[in-house]
């Protein structure tokens, strides 16, 4: 009986530890990874952000590789030790929201998606605006005319950037041609090189890589081309053919949500962040990018900054030929499907 | 001195037992090692992971959930593996019956009452599932393809075919044109345990291992099934239809492997999308031969793997161990488990050379 007792007041000393340390404390944050951290692209940007935050005390842990089709026990896991857990991949959307219906007092954040709940919200940045700026550069570093993408999964969000490349490479060049590979995978070096070499054969001289290893960045140095690399730096891999990398500091995102969080102001929504936040931004320029072109593209980044302009918002000729007049909606933009004129290949499925 | 291997003339059961005992044994004496080099405290590691998967109703919960597509796949492999036929196939035979039953709720959501669509959908997955079985068992009956490589290789046919639709005539418009189909309504949907993530395909996946071990073990088909995988001349003489057996039993064996598949999509998912099968097919080939074939011993080994995968985010979550680790520590266990296999067939010998 007395050790039921000391037991029992140990449990509840315990629940009130637990819990003045829930209210006094930071919320920990835990993060869902859909490739390794070491990936170098996609999943390593995102934990560079989960490290921002540990520098800023706050507590976070991770799981890396975890299978779409398989996350909602690791989403759970998360959410039974964490208060607030991000989500980084668009296949994580369905489970996240079931995860949140069970647990209403942890806050949810899924990347990439577009559903919402009490406890649950999304978020992402408009990447579209950084692959323009870099595409500017890669057209006025075309010799050939020509430019080439490694095309990762068919999916709305890549489609829009393969436009937004057209368009940016057209501002140097207006008669460029780009063309697309499709290596249906996200992360898949000996592909993405095969995919770099087929498209250099074909008379690109500038690769934009949207898969997640550095190999187009390492097979464009082979061929003494150029490439921009996607999601994190790249340069380290073949700084000779690096021309600049579009990537992502998902630490400015991931700093305000848990602050939003902690100190009771969040509320669910959709974030989607622009090149003014930081969120998407340029590395730095390769030594050969004349000063002309840099200043050109800064003219056009200057003008996304003040709110001026934007990549699809003020009309362009679709591949078939139809003109669009009208700014895109966040909602047509999300959905987008169709190429813009200037690829010599036809969109997956059109 | 000198080592080698006997065949043991039979196994009791109990040795049988003993081998897996002594397996189980090693793979904590290993794991202890293991845990010692990647700097974790062993002790604290069983405890941790002994307690999140068996002491808290979430690992329970995590355990049937993960186990019910793999006792599917799993009696899939074991029972095709009866006649001596390898399987390889079902993961692409789990997707086919994704497939199939997807198109049931595409075309008549909405329009069948809950009962009847639930029906269709289950019939639709074991003939898509079913349907692409019986292509490796047709071309083996007649033509005599080796089943391996013909079932294996239509694992990736059908992949691309379900992400042909997933890209083009099956997305979804309102979900921002992902590769995603619409999300099934509630009357599509298997109902779940209270609010849990446990599904009434886990009773599905009972009652077919019950009804397929009784076929096996008690019915005239059952016995031509196994005469025909011991000794397919005696069989032949008996006058079975070697021709005709094999495809049934590849059919057959599709038709589970597709319940799995609507298993998955009907209790978890939803939708039909990418990734719905972590390779589940594949897995089903471990688990039916830690079984031995057994349509009962699938439940224990499919709980077995169960436990094997879900202990993999404990160790992420807990201890910060790399997922490559993971993916070692995972290889040991099932090497550990799947080798000990040898001593249930074989003694080890130790003799003095006689030279």
């Amino acid at each position: 009986m007395r050790k039921l007792i000391s037991k029992l007041i140990g449990v509840t000393l315990t629940l009130l530890l637990v819990s003045s340390y829930a209210w006094a404390g930071k919320p920990s944050v835990g993060f869902v990874y859909v490739g390794p951290v070491g990936d170098g692209g996609w999943t390593h940007a995102h934990d560079l952000g989960r490290k921002a935050l540990e520098t800023a005390g706050y507590e976070t842990s991770f799981v890396e590789s975890v299978p779409e089709g398989d996350s909602e026990r690791v989403i759970r896991k998360m959410a039974r030790k964490h208060d607030i857990v991000f989500t980084t991949s668009f296949g994580y959307m369905d489970p996240t929201l079931k995860v949140a219906k069970q647990h209403p007092d942890t806050t949810f954040l899924h990347c990439s998606g577009f559903k919402q709940s009490k406890n649950a919200g999304n978020y992402f940045g408009r990447m579209y605006q950084a692959k323009y700026l870099a595409a500017i550069i890669a057209g006025g570093m075309s010799k050939t005319g020509r430019i080439g993408i490694v095309g990762s999964q068919p999916i709305p969000e890549i489609i829009r950037h393969i436009n937004a490349i057209t368009l940016g490479a057209q501002q140097s060049n207006p008669n460029i041609e780009v063309e697309v590979l499709w290596i249906n995978s996200w992360f898949d070096p000996a592909k993405e090189s095969d995919a770099a070499q087929a498209l250099i054969d074909n008379g690109a001289d500038v690769i934009v890589t949207m898969a997640d290893s550095a190999a187009t960045v390492q097979t464009a140095k082979k061929n003494g081309v150029f490439a921009i690399g996607n999601d994190t730096d790249m340069a380290i891999y073949g700084k000779e053919a690096h021309l600049t990398a579009a990537v992502w500091n998902w630490d400015v995102y991931y700093m305000e949500a848990v602050k939003a969080v902690e100190n009771g102001s969040w509320k669910p929504g959709a974030d989607w962040w622009g090149l003014d936040t930081g969120i998407v931004g340029l590395t730095s320029f390769h030594p050969d990018v004349p000063q002309a072109l840099i200043v050109k593209m800064n003219k056009e980044k200057g003008k996304i900054l003040s709110g001026a302009m934007d990549v699809f918002d003020h009309g362009f000729t679709k591949r078939d030929g139809t003109q669009v007049t009208k700014a895109l909606s966040d909602g047509e933009m999300l959905g987008m499907k169709y190429y813009v004129k200037g690829l010599i290949s036809k969109a997956p499925g059109s | 001195m000198r080592i080698f291997l006997e065949k043991r003339v039979n196994t009791s059961s109990w040795g049988r037992v003993l081998v897996l005992g002594s397996a189980l044994l090693l793979v904590l004496i290993i794991s202890w090692f293991f845990f010692l080099v990647v700097g974790i405290d062993p002790q604290s590691a069983y405890k941790i992971v002994g307690e999140e998967i068996f002491l808290t109703k979430y690992g329970w919960q995590d355990l049937l959930v993960k186990m019910t597509p793999l006792l599917f796949t799993g009696l899939a492999v074991a029972l095709a593996a009866q006649m001596r036929q390898w399987n390889i196939g079902a993961e692409g035979q789990f997707h086919m019956g994704t497939f199939a039953m997807t198109w049931v709720v595409l075309h008549f959501d909405g329009q069948l009452p809950g009962g009847v669509l639930i029906v269709f959908m289950i019939i639709m997955a074991m003939i898509g599932g079913g349907l692409w079985g019986s292509i490796p068992g047709y071309l083996k009956a007649n033509f005599g393809v080796n089943e391996i490589i013909t079932s294996l290789l239509l694992n990736y046919v059908a992949a691309a075919w379900i992400d042909h639709l997933l890209f083009g005539a099956w997305r979804d418009p309102d979900s921002n044109n992902f590769p995603i189909t619409k999300e099934f309504s509630e009357a599509a949907q298997l109902p779940a345990f209270g609010n849990t993530s446990i599904h009434a395909g886990l009773i599905i996946a009972f009652i077919l291992i019950a009804v397929v071990a009784w076929i096996l073990m008690k019915t005239k088909l059952g016995f031509q099934i196994r005469l025909t995988g011991d000794n397919p001349d005696a069989a032949r003489y008996s006058g079975v239809s070697i021709k005709t057996l094999t495809i049934l039993v590849f059919a057959a064996s599709g038709a589970i492997a597709g319940l799995a598949g609507f298993s998955e999509v009907s209790g978890i998912h939803y939708r039909l999308q990418q990734n719905i099968s972590i390779g589940y097919g594949y897995t089903g080939i471990i688990v039916a031969w830690l079984a031995r074939n057994h349509p009962l011993g699938v439940v224990l080994s499919a709980f077995f793997m169960s436990i094997v995968f879900v202990s993999a985010e404990v160790l992420q979550i807990e201890y910060g161990l790399p997922i490559s680790m993971v993916y070692l520590y995972q290889g040991i266990i099932l090497f550990t488990v799947l080798g000990s296999e040898i001593f249930t067939e074989y003694k080890l010998r130790i003799t003095r050379l006689l030279v």
